[in-house]
């Protein structure tokens, strides 16, 4: 084995959140347990108003949560210690650059806080981005003043990026750029990105790990090709006698006359043998899609909590 | 630069066997000749756009498998085994039969009845090459 | 505290107000000048016109560098750079305040001056107590934009504001000493100004000092 396979054992933790709550008036996050790695990518992924933003804005010390402990980077994080800041990159769909100054303006500003700023790289992003540096905010497309915020983030090279809903709204052509871009940072094996999206086609193919977020609550974590092993879908045709068998983590997702699909999260080989009792027919086993896998965790989720 | 494989989100498979796959088959055909340097872990997942985590896993279970020899400290390598071409081509065919045999199964279908259909299949493949 | 860090939020803001600032300079000196001519009627223009100057630059001010980060959304930009709430707070409470100062100590040094000059020496009287109301307005409504951080809450406490400085005037003037310190071209300071002038300097101060602990307080920096 390589030593890059070897590193598979060892984690370092960029991320770590224990028993993390923050009440507001109208939503809470409940009590979020969530690790990322160091050197992989992580994907949040969320229906609007799920907490995705407010567990990004506790990493960067935004807000400060409720309860529970936050560490980023081996520190602790909060709203006074400005340190911890400067190897985090934070990007977020809500975030604006000054309307009427140059990009280039803007440059000089991050330069001047940053001690790890790279000219060259800065350059090159400008290139790859297909950015003017003389060109003000104000006349950017919602594609280019994305592409400029990244460039701002990723010319100082910081050890971890959290970027709340990157590619919302990008046409394919920009979003390839920037999913491009962000592969180019984790070529890099001690960088590592947190990246949130309400799209599981997003974050899927590149994401070493996927969370799950409803309502506050962390519902579901793995990776997309274990997701992908562990949830098939069943469909069957059954005798009317016939009731849901009790095996873990199914679930009836629609029926129509004596046709049934099922939906397992955790599958196994044996499985569709174990379901054929007398009158059973099995027209089909089916792999899901992320997305569904997603809706169908959410829907779970609701039904339990 | 890693043009030789493709990846699609459109295809149901966990990336890391599409990965797989493609690997073997380009071993198979011989466009990947034994001894061939490989792309490292992080330089094959920033060209796919596929996580370090599907690339690290593909390459793990090809190692398993034989297909590659990964050298401590170096890169990976396709294996120098005699009649790696062939024993790929062979493993790919039995996957597939056995796809059908399961499906059929399944489906509650006999054995002579599969082999039946199998001979019917391949009749009519040779029938439409002429 | 990272007074490099400081400096540099200091200097974006100054610079992002470069405009207006120096309208407000031009405007102020401008309306100055106009307040110290001998015709009555155009100087009575020009005393208005300072007044007007020195609160609309104090609400400009206010909405442009420090709501407006709220409502622009490019706090949320400010605030992933490696600085803490003090930092921040620190670099907006004072830049927000210079760039107020700036065209108020114009016409105010304007107007003193001018007022030597020129001979009356007693109308400089009205001038301190006029001047340190107008900041004393400022600041309360620095305060409330830092306290509610909203456009509506901050634009009452001005029109509040507007509206005693009217009767402050009336008062001032209709006060028997002041106004025999005015005609006269000797400047003395009336036991009644010197009270005002300390009330509204205590009020600058403990504005300041509320402004610094709430903003600090925060936890929540968006």
């Amino acid at each position: 084995m390589t030593t890059e396979l070897g590193n598979s054992t060892t984690t370092e933790l960029a991320v770590s959140m224990v028993g993390v709550s923050k009440s507001y008036k109208h939503f809470q996050l409940q009590n979020i347990d969530f690790t990322v790695e160091r050197g992989t990518v992580a994907g949040l992924i969320g229906p609007n108003g799920a907490g995705k933003s407010t567990t990004m804005r506790i990493l960067m010390g935004l807000v400060q949560p409720g309860a529970g402990s936050v560490s980023v980077l081996d520190k602790a994080i909060s709203s006074n210690d400005a340190a911890a800041k400067q190897d985090i990159g934070y990007f977020s769909d809500d975030m604006r650059l000054y309307k009427p100054e140059t990009l280039s303006w803007h440059m000089q500003l991050v330069r001047s806080l940053y001690r790890d700023w790279d000219d060259v790289y800065a350059g090159q992003l400008l290139d790859r981005f297909g950015l003017i540096p003389q060109q003000a905010i104000k006349g950017l497309s919602h594609g280019q003043r994305v592409k400029a915020m990244l460039l701002l983030i990723l010319a100082r090279r910081p050890k971890l990026l959290i970027l709340d809903e990157p590619t919302n709204g990008l046409d394919p052509v920009a979003k390839h750029e920037v999913i491009t871009e962000l592969m180019r940072v984790v070529e890099d094996e001690s960088r590592t990105i947190l990246y949130s999206s309400h799209n599981t086609q997003d974050v899927e193919q590149i994401s070493d790990s996927i969370t799950f977020i409803d309502r506050g609550r962390v519902i579901a974590s793995s990776n997309r090709d274990d997701f992908l092993e562990k949830w098939k879908c069943i469909k069957l045709h059954a005798p009317e006698s016939w009731t849901l068998p009790s095996v873990d983590g199914v679930r009836l997702e629609s029926s129509h006359r004596n046709l049934h699909v099922l939906s397992f999260n955790q599958f196994r080989g044996e499985l569709p043998v174990q379901l054929q009792t007398p009158g059973v027919v099995i027209e089909s086993v089916e792999s899901m899609t992320l997305e569904e896998i997603f809706v169908s965790s959410v829907i779970r989720g609701r039904q339990e909590g | 630069m890693h043009s030789w494989i493709s990846i699609s989100l459109g295809d149901p498979r966990p990336l890391y066997l599409q990965v797989i796959e493609q690997v073997k088959r380009r071993v198979a055909v011989g466009d990947l000749p034994p001894g061939t340097e490989l792309p490292s872990i992080r330089e094959l997942a920033a060209g796919l756009k596929v996580s370090v985590i599907t690339v690290k896993r593909a390459y793990l279970e090809l190692e398993r498998e034989g297909v590659i020899a990964t050298r401590q400290g170096k890169g990976s390598v396709v294996a120098e085994k005699p009649g790696l071409q062939s024993s790929i081509q062979e493993s790919e065919l039995r996957d597939h039969l056995k796809q059908a045999a399961s499906l059929g199964l399944l489906l509650g279908k006999s054995k002579t009845e599969l082999q039946k259909r199998i001979a019917e299949v391949y009749e009519q493949i040779q029938k439409d090459e002429k | 505290m990272n007074l490099q860090a400081i400096r540099i939020l200091f200097l974006k803001d100054l610079f992002l107000s470069r405009r207006h600032l120096f309208a407000y300079f031009v405007a102020g000196l401008a309306a100055s000048a106009l307040a110290c001519t001998s015709n009555t009627t155009l100087a009575y223009v020009g005393f208005v016109l300072v007044l007007t100057v020195a609160i609309a630059a104090g609400i400009h001010m206010i909405g442009t560098l420090m709501l407006a980060e709220t409502t622009e959304q490019t706090k949320l930009f400010v605030m992933s750079f490696p600085i803490s709430l003090l930092d921040y707070s620190i670099g907006k409470i004072s830049v927000v305040l210079t760039t107020y100062l700036i065209p108020w100590t114009a016409m105010f040094g304007c107007l003193v001056v001018a007022t030597f000059v020129m001979g009356k020496q007693g109308n400089v009287v009205v001038l301190p107590p006029i001047f340190f109301f107008l900041l004393c307005g400022f600041m309360l409504q620095l305060l409330t934009a830092v306290v509610s951080e909203s456009v509506g809450w901050t634009i009452c406490i001005m029109v509040s504001c507007n509206v005693c400085l009217n009767i402050f005037l009336m008062k001032l003037f209709a006060d028997p000493e002041v106004a025999e310190v005015v005609k006269s071209d000797v400047l003395t300071w009336p036991a009644f100004v010197v009270q005002i002038i300390a009330v509204e300097l205590l009020l600058i101060a403990a504005s300041l000092v509320i402004a610094f602990l709430f903003q600090t307080r925060k936890r929540d920096l968006v």
